[in-house]
């Protein structure tokens, strides 16, 4: 099989499967919000095997998809694609830089750098200021005992208002990463440009592409002694306490609103 | 012939997915759990596994490291949390995230599903920042919201239970399947239905998404994570070749920066693109042969030939070393296997709950009722005579017998200080001793684990109760009758002539014990079996109005 013809059964098949896939997760979920509307009580073996009749034909044929996706695999596999590697600016960056000899450098360039610096850790501290901005109301809520009181009733009603603030505060902060996350990569790829370009005005003479230096392997050995020797005394002092013990007890028993059952 | 032996060989799995299939059955040794849809009772299952999989698996043959950390926080008011933490760091130092990409059996179905040849969503820098959403889920559902509740007194495994979709899967679905559990069917409501959502949701995405719930939610890789770059098992990068080509990290399904770093699940597959060799297991130096040529610009011709030698010397005694490991390491890892579904499936049999003496029973019972009623066998389930079994109260001299108490309604409850929705539902039967008081008699009955705190538990909170407090000191039968699994809380409803009327797995609100209470009430006793069908049909119908 020429390779574009596999590309557009790939293709073809991957769209369709796509669909049944996302029609199937879809109709599971109908299902089970459709015996959820029938009441207190509402679900039982019946019930399931009542609306998943209803569901049956596209459940069967996102299956049939599916085996049929791994026949196509066996008989026509895709070939692995080489990895294109790209170098991150940062390291493109680290790495020219030390073929730059600074002392010849020409100034303007260098406080060029120098301002794609400044302006990538502004914006780092801008982005770290929002999320200690929205973090902090999130954890003053959730350290507050008293926003927690409504166990016999409304534990769920409690968790769900905790999770109207961390739920946004989260979405806040992550998108100012994101944001800045953006920026500095074409701050990078700037830097990167400014640096090529200090690369043919001020080569460095017998440079080196000098690899960072081996980090000493005695740090990381102690760290997993200390590690290790702490584990081993807690672990000890857990089967003394009876930790362990609690351990077992909870995992032999069913507790069946953790598990979501209810 | 030849054709086909290749064909096989390049479709046979990798022997990274022969090692998450052999953890997966490890991990889930317990097979019979499946046939009789109860869990593993013995003890080994003190013993964390290291992935992800839920303890109330019915295959399930060691606790989840995760849902037993938040029960350790709720327990550390009483018992600090040593065991679990040095478990984890344990595992974390021995695997890190190599447990991730070998061992999780939830990681195992993601990978089987992004297997599905459909588009995919590949990573970028928007998945990179979101992949520190984990460790919002690890602060908030983990630590924050276990250890606040635990100030109330009250256990709250907040992760498993409003987001674990592997707990839904493995656990509830894993029980649900079997019709021995048809009863836990009753309890399911708005939580079930969430979780299924969430469930759906995230296999749904894994097939466009790689790994979307280790990716992005799960906070036990976020812990692993942590010590991934000093672990003992992974990958490592030896940065001398290394040329920051990129071509790992642009291979890497993964949202990581750089090889090894707290995203990385060390699968290896970087090690094959690597174009300069620079990417190696840790600790590879014992059993993969020495690649790097020796550098002999400054040796003598001699001293070259010789460092030579040398190199084949040392070669040749690691693939000798590695034939040896080729042929234990399979023998020993079967070995295990076998050992353990002997074990877990023939050898350590836990005990099925036995009946009370049916003669001591009928004893109490016709001493009791004159001119009795006809009433059905006994048993456990709805319609049936409730077995009797001696329950001895709480910090009180004598014990309550069910068999013992006929000419009221009895309300039974299962529970446990140790189980949260047990001790949330608790004041809907203290309010409901408290209204029928003359009509309706509440016992308690609290698992024989942990009851040594629930004099305490009940002295503060239940000071002037209605409520009989009696613990299940028989190793927990008594309970294990009516649920026919080690499930809490659990609430059964007896009628004057001590008839079973109604039984709930799982919380029960106010609303419902008094509806129940009221139409037992309400209806004229029955005196025959038929009569009950009535009576229970009625509470059925009257529960469906409620809603």
């Amino acid at each position: 099989m020429s390779d574009k013809k596999q590309r557009i059964i790939y293709l073809v098949y991957g769209i369709i499967q796509s669909v049944l896939t996302v029609a199937c997760g879809v109709c599971l979920i109908m299902a089970s919000l459709a015996i959820y509307d029938g009441g207190n009580g509402a679900y039982s073996r019946e019930a399931v095997a009542t609306q998943f009749e209803k569901i049956l034909i596209p459940v069967l044929l996102c299956l049939t998809g599916v085996v049929a996706g791994i026949v196509l695999s066996l008989v026509s596999p895709r070939k692995a694609q080489k990895p294109k590697g790209q170098m991150a600016p940062a390291d493109a960056i680290r790495r020219l830089s030390l073929r730059i000899d600074p002392v010849a450098c020409p100034a303007e360039l260098t406080a060029a750098r120098k301002k794609e610096q400044t302006l990538r850790l502004v914006l780092r501290l801008m982005a770290a200021t929002v999320c200690i901005a929205v973090a902090i109301p999130a954890l003053v809520y959730l350290f507050d005992l008293t926003n927690f009181d409504n166990i016999a009733e409304g534990l769920t009603e409690d968790i769900v208002a905790a999770m109207a603030l961390v739920l946004p505060a989260s979405a806040v902060g992550l998108s100012a990463w994101v944001v800045v996350t953006l920026a500095c990569h074409y701050s990078l790829k700037r830097e990167l440009g400014i640096v090529k370009e200090a690369l043919k005005v001020a080569p460095a003479q017998n440079a080196e592409v000098a690899s960072s230096a081996k980090k000493s392997g005695h740090a990381v050995w102690i760290i997993r002694l200390a590690v290790l020797a702490v584990a081993i005394v807690f672990i000890i002092l857990g089967i003394v306490n009876g930790g362990m013990n609690d351990v077992l007890q909870k995992a032999i028993r069913i507790c069946t609103e953790c598990i979501g059952l209810g | 012939m030849k054709k086909t032996t290749a064909w096989f060989k390049n479709h046979l799995p990798t022997k990274r997915r022969w090692i998450q299939l052999y953890a997966a059955l490890l991990f889930n040794a317990n097979l019979k759990g499946f046939g009789n849809g109860q869990i593993y009772k013995g003890p080994l299952k003190n013993i964390c596994t290291p992935g992800l999989n839920c303890y109330s698996c019915p295959g399930a043959s060691g606790a989840c490291p995760l849902g037993s950390l938040q029960n350790a926080l709720y327990d550390s008011g009483k018992t600090l949390p040593f065991y679990i933490f040095g478990v984890i760091a344990l595992y974390g130092l021995l695997f890190g995230r190599w447990i991730c990409g070998f061992l999780c059996p939830f990681g195992l179905i993601q990978e089987l599903l992004h297997k599905i040849p459909t588009p995919k969503l590949k990573k970028n820098k928007v998945t990179r920042v979101l992949s520190w959403f984990k460790y919002v889920i690890l602060a908030v559902f983990v630590f924050i919201l276990p250890i606040m509740y635990m100030f109330r007194d009250f256990p709250l495994p907040a992760f498993c239970k409003y987001i674990c979709p592997a707990g839904t899967l493995e656990g509830a679905m894993g029980l649900l399947s079997n019709k021995v559990n048809d009863s836990m069917f009753g309890m399911l409501g708005p939580l079930f239905t969430w979780k299924f959502l969430l469930m759906v949701s995230f296999l749904v995405t894994c097939v466009f998404i790689f790994r979307c719930f280790c990716r992005f939610i799960c906070p036990l890789g976020a812990l692993y994570g942590l010590f991934n770059k000093f672990a003992l098992v992974g990958i490592k990068v030896e940065k001398e070749r290394c040329t920051d080509c990129g071509i790992c990290v642009s291979k890497c399904q993964m949202d990581i920066h750089r090889v090894g770093d707290h995203e990385c699940i060390n699968c290896g597959e970087c090690i094959s693109a690597c174009p300069t060799k620079a990417i190696q297991w840790k600790g590879s130096g014992w059993v993969l042969p020495d690649n790097e040529v020796p550098d002999t610009t400054d040796m003598s011709p001699e001293e070259a030939v010789y460092e030579a030698r040398q190199q084949s010397k040392r070669n040749e005694k690691i693939a000798k070393r590695n034939k040896v490991i080729k042929i234990v390491a399979p023998i020993v890892m079967l070995a295990v296997l076998a050992g353990a579904l002997i074990y877990y499936n023939f050898i350590d049999q836990v005990e099925t709950p036995s009946l009370p003496p049916e003669e001591t029973v009928e004893t109490e019972h016709e001493t009791l009722a004159e001119n009795a009623p006809v009433l059905p066998k006994k048993g456990a389930g709805v319609g049936n005579t409730c077995y009797g079994m001696p329950l001895p109260y709480i910090g009180e001299e004598g014990s309550f017998n069910v068999s013992g108490h006929t000419g009221k309604i009895t309300v039974l409850n299962f529970w446990g200080t140790w189980c949260g929705p047990c001790k949330a539902e608790l004041p809907h039967f203290d309010e409901i001793a408290r209204e029928y008081a003359d009509s309706v008699q509440v016992v308690t009955i609290h698992s024989v684990y942990g009851f040594e705190d629930a004099q305490a538990y009940i002295d503060t909170n239940y000071p002037d109760s209605k409520m009989l407090f009696t613990y299940d000191e028989n190793d927990g039968y008594y309970h294990l009758l009516f649920p026919g699994v080690d499930a809490w809380p659990v609430t059964v409803i007896l009628d004057e002539n001590g008839v079973i009327v109604y039984k709930a797995v799982g919380s029960v609100k106010y609303e419902t014990l008094k509806t129940v209470v009221d139409v037992i009430e309400g209806n004229e006793t029955p005196v025959d079996v038929n009569g009950y069908e009535a009576l229970i049909q009625k509470i059925d119908q009257a529960l469906q109005a409620l809603g």
